[in-house]
Parts: structure tokens; sequence; C-alpha cells
């Protein structure tokens, strides 16, 4: 090696001397094989279906807080007259864990399409109907406030966060159905 | 007075007596058909009640009364044995839609779609699907269809066989059933009353009404009930105890079946219950947001 030499040459002249390849001692390899087999055992999950199906979540819970809080902040209206509308920002819901308020947000859609529907529909339903339909909505919508409100006090309990969960599809099956009735029934 | 005239009020006086009696008047509906034993019949019938009666015949016959007036659409009857009915009936008035009443016979094997306004439906010894549907009126289900579903919005459904499959669905009706294999029911505010049979499978829910469960549990059954804030109250054996995983945000829960008493919830509020049972026996899962839920043995 010359005096001369560059650091970077000098670099380059070592790691040329350096062997291809180093084989592992031969009893080293049934103990990295044991540490490794678990490990592809749990990335099994991560296929590409599954990480697509991650992507799908993720891009569904960036917007999803705006269409729930567009929903909640108008439904006090509602018990009157139904306007959908989703231009609403959001206010609320920081503190409930990420995976409900990605499934909030799914609820808050589904409730708003079903409201438009059934809002088209109103006048075709008999008075009773609309009084029966509406009071157990706002029945609902009092149950989920409850639950909501308690989950954000205490976002870890596992128990109120499946409460919350059943009161949002009792109220979108209880919207499906009237949507769902004949006229003048 | 001429004879004219006479001759003008006697016809304005026969209108008069012909337009009032129209108004109760009622028409007689009639038809019958040749079926597969597996038909499958759809039913719009805005009449005041509804009977559907499984019979031996591979034949549908719909026979009753309904409302002068009203839109009848009961097709006509094919040369040989049709796989699928559509029929229809509806009220010439909001008022008339209690008016009549129509009597379905099926096939036991019968797969039967109902759709109702406020009528007081019955279906008894249908061995196939029913799927029935009204709002204000009630829904009664006699024998065990294979397939039952029943949604109502503020009438009771009864189902008073042991379906193998069972979805019910109220928002302020009742709901009271006997158990099956896998069953499913849900309300806003109506109560339920699960009792006298037994249940492989059932989740119960409610908003606000009242749930009482006292079925006996088959091997293995699961059992979930829920509610916001209506009271749950479970009659279990003691002979083959099932596992209990009982938990409230900040209702009580009284425990009058184990001695094994509930633990207050973190801060105090709330309670919750974990009992062991033996592997046969079953599980059970109450979960209550502000119901009180009471264990006693049956």
């Amino acid at each position: 090696m010359s005096e001369h030499t560059s650091p970077e040459d000098r670099l380059d002249e070592l790691t040329a001397e350096l062997p291809r390849e180093v084989a592992p001692p031969p009893d080293l390899w049934p103990a990295i094989r044991a540490e490794l087999a678990p490990r592809s055992g749990r990335t099994i999950h991560w296929n590409p279906r599954w990480r697509l199906a991650a992507a799908g979540l993720l891009v569904a819970a960036s917007s999803s807080i705006i269409t729930l809080l567009a929903v909640r902040s108008r439904e006090p209206a509602r018990e009157s007259s139904v306007v959908a509308s989703t231009d609403s920002a959001p206010t609320a819901g920081e503190r409930l864990p990420a995976h409900l308020l990605v499934a909030e947000r799914g609820y808050a859609r589904s409730i708003d399409a079903l409201w438009r529907t059934l809002d088209e529909r109103r006048d075709s339903l008999a008075p009773s109907t609309v009084a029966t339909v509406e009071r157990s909505l706002r029945i609902a919508d009092s149950a989920i406030a409850e639950a909501r409100s308690a989950l954000e006090r205490d976002p870890a309990n596992r128990v109120l966060a499946d409460l919350l969960v059943s009161n949002y599809e009792r109220k979108i099956d209880l919207l499906r159905r009237a949507t769902e009735l004949a006229p003048r029934t | 007075m001429t004879r004219a005239r006479v001759q003008r009020i006697v016809v304005v006086l026969i209108a008069v007596v012909t337009s009032a009696t129209s108004l109760h008047a009622q028409q007689k509906v009639h038809t019958a058909y040749a079926t597969t034993p597996d038909v499958s019949v759809r039913l719009f019938a805005s009449v005041g009640t509804v009977q559907v009666v499984g019979w031996d015949k591979d034949s549908v016959v719909v026979s009753g009364i309904v409302a002068s007036g009203s839109q009848v659409s009961l097709g006509t009857p094919g040369a040989g044995p049709t796989r699928g009915l559509k029929l229809f009936v509806e009220s010439p008035t909001e008022q008339a839609v209690r008016e009549g009443s129509l009597t379905v016979r099926v096939p036991r094997g019968a797969r039967v779609w109902l759709k109702t306004g406020s009528s007081d439906v019955t279906a008894s010894e249908v061995t196939g699907g029913l799927d029935l549907n009204v709002v204000g009126g009630s829904i009664t289900v006699h024998g065990s269809p294979r397939e039952l579903r029943a949604e109502s919005m503020d009438g009771a459904v009864t189902i008073d066989g042991t379906p193998s499959w069972m979805r019910v669905k109220t928002a302020t009706g009742d709901i009271a059933l006997r158990g099956g294999e896998d069953i499913g029911a849900s309300t806003i505010s109506g109560t339920i009353d699960a009792r006298g049979g037994e249940v492989e499978r059932v989740k119960l829910e409610s908003t606000t009404g009242a749930i009482r469960f006292a079925l006996g549990l088959t091997r293995g059954a699961s059992v979930e009930m829920e509610t916001h804030s209506g009271p749950i109250d479970v009659q279990l054996s003691r002979k083959m105890p099932p596992e209990v995983d009982a938990a409230t945000v900040t209702a009580t829960i009284e425990n009058a079946w184990s001695k094994i008493p509930p633990v207050p919830g973190r801060e105090g509020r709330g309670m919750s219950l974990a009992i062991g049972g033996g592997q046969m026996g079953g599980r059970v899962v109450l979960r209550s947001f502000k119901g009180k839920i009471t264990l006693r043995g049956m």
C-alpha cells in the first residue's frame, strides 16, 4: 500500500482483501434457526392481503373523524327534520382509542346515508311509525352519548367500548329497518 | 213533482247509499296454486290479520276478506307446480289497513316472506323458513321453523317454538321466546323474555328494555346478554353450572346463584363477577352499562 493513498482508497483496499463470504461455525445454525422460527411464524400474518387491509383501514381512519363529528354535530336538529351534511369539522373524539375512532367513522357514514334515505321516505310513512322510529332513535342516541362520554373518561375500559359499539349497531339496524318499511306503514 | 225529478232523486239516493255501504264493505279473496313442497312465497299484505298455516299439501291457498277497493294481485294459478309466488294486497286507505283478514296455507317446508304494516301475524306449523316483518302489529309463531326472522317496530313478537336459527328485532315491542339452537334477539326499549326451553347459542341485547333469561343450556352453550340500562335477570342451573363472566359500568351485580360475590369495579364504579364453571356447562357473558344484573338459580 502506498503512503500517498487517500483514506477512501485505503478503505477500498482493505475491504477488497476481506473474504467474499464467511461461513458461520456449524454449531451456530441450530441456535439461529431456533431464534428465527417463531419470528417467521408471526410474519405470516402480514401477508399482502393483510397489509392491504391494514392500509385500507388506515385510509378510512384518516377521514372518518370528519364524517363522524359532522353527523354528531347535527343529530339534535334531526329530531324534527333530517338534513344530511358532511361539511362539519371534527371537534371531539381525541380521547377515544384509535380503533374506536375508526369504527365510529364507519358508523357515522352508515348513519348519514340511512338518515338521508329515511328523510326522503318520511312522507310516505305513517306519522305513528315516524314517531316510533324517532323515539327509539332518541333512546339509542342517548345511550351512545352516555357510553361515549364514559369511555372518554376511561378509554381503556373494554366493556365500555363493546357497549358503545353495540349501541351504534342497534341504532344503525333500527335506521336500516325504518328505511325498508313499506309506504304508509 | 215531475216524474223526471223523482227519478233523479231516486238515483241520487241509491248512489249515496251505495257509496256509504262501500266504505265498510269488504271483498272476498280466494285463490289456490299447485306448488313444490319447498315453494317460496312472498306476500305483501295490508290487512288486519294474517295467518300463515303450514299443511301437508303441495299447494298454497289464500283466502279471506279484505277491504273493498283493495288492490289485490294474487297471480294466476299455472298448469304445473310452481316454485315461487308473489302475492300482493294493499288497502285502499290508511284507515282500512286494519280491516280484513287473510289465511295463507302453505306446504310445511315452504319459505314465506311476509311484509305488512299494522297486521297481527300468526304463523304455525311451518318447518321451512319464515321472514316476517310488521310495523305496528304483533307477530306470533307457533312451531319450529328451520329459519325464522321476525322484525317489528312497536308490535310484540312471541315465538313459542324452538327454531334452529332465529333473529328477532323490535324497536319498542316486547319479545318472548323459548329457545332454539342459534338465537338472537335485539330491541331498543322492549323487553326480552326467554324461558321455557333450551338454547345452544344465544345473544340477547337491549338498550333500555329488561332482559329475563331462564332457559336451560345445552352442553357447551354460549350465552351473551347485553344492555345499556335495562335490568338483566338470569336464572342458571346449579347442576351443570356454566362459566359466568359479568360486568357492569355503573350498576350493581347481585349473585343469588352461587356463593361467589361480585367485586367492585375500578374507582368503585360498577361491578364484575367471574365464576369458573364445569366444561360442559357452557359460558355466560353479561354486560351492562347501568342496568342491574341479577343471577339466580333455576
